[in-house]
């Protein structure tokens, strides 16, 4: 994020993939995306990163201490992604 | 915390090309940013979230984008998007794409409003060119054609 210099950005520390907190959980999105907002008249330049306050609750699945097992996961297939794919070649 | 991971998407490449750190040709800044009283906002997510309806996406090439209605329950989503961290996006896509906290937050009148249309695209991509002169200056016009004057970026 610091080589892309996005034009004003912040960072949530928690597992990727998680940007807003644990599913379901609409309070806490709301909290984030509010505090995430609320860090916008504080940029001064291009390429600041802003820390916002939020921590991974123990509590939450899955922990970080698993997100390596999850990360080393093959692909999902979900979507027919194959089948587009060979349907643009036929 | 956040850099343990590092090591492990590094373990995970093992065997593929090598990414290139791409640096945009422009200059992003935009010196003016809305008092959130006055914002009109838009979500971008770059988790290939689609309708059930629209045309997949093909990662990891795919510079183009869909329009995703920023009322939640107007429609499914589904996700092309095929890291395994998007197991838990594709139980609540709020986590990536937060439509419904954004929506509270207009209701609450901490943002003015919200666009109408919020958009979708493909990340991890290796397409940069294709981003940046294709992608970008699409969403650019999508996002002034529904006068928004703030876009919140997700990635993923």
């Amino acid at each position: 994020m610091v080589e892309v210099r996005s034009p004003r950005a912040v960072f949530v520390d928690y597992p990727a993939g998680r940007t807003f907190g644990p599913p379901k959980n609409r309070e806490q999105h709301e909290r984030i995306l509010a505090a995430a907002l609320r860090e916008l008249p504080f940029f001064t330049e291009w390429g600041q990163i802003r820390d916002l306050p939020f921590k991974w609750e123990p509590g939450n699945q899955p922990s970080w201490g698993n997100l390596r097992e999850e990360l080393l996961r093959p692909p999902l297939s979900g979507a027919p992604v194959e089948e587009v794919i060979r349907l643009r070649n036929s | 915390m956040p850099f343990d991971y590092l090591p492990v998407f590094v373990e995970k490449a093992a065997g593929k090309p090598v990414r290139k750190l791409v640096h945009p040709s422009q200059n992003a800044w935009h010196p003016f940013v809305p008092e959130l009283a006055s914002a009109r906002i838009a979500l971008l997510t770059s988790s290939a979230l689609r309708k059930p309806e629209q045309p997949p996406f093909v990662p990891p090439d795919d510079a183009s984008y869909r329009s995703i209605p920023a009322e939640p329950d107007a429609t499914d989503l589904v996700m092309d998007h095929r890291s395994p961290l998007g197991l838990t996006p594709r139980q609540d896509p709020e986590v990536v794409f937060p439509r419904a906290a954004l929506i509270s937050l207009a209701k609450r009148g901490l943002v003015a409003s919200y666009a109408p249309t919020h958009f979708s695209f493909t990340g991890g991509t290796r397409n940069h060119h294709g981003v940046e002169t294709e992608l970008a200056p699409a969403l650019a016009g999508e996002l002034k054609k529904e006068n928004v004057n703030l876009a919140l970026l997700v990635p993923f």
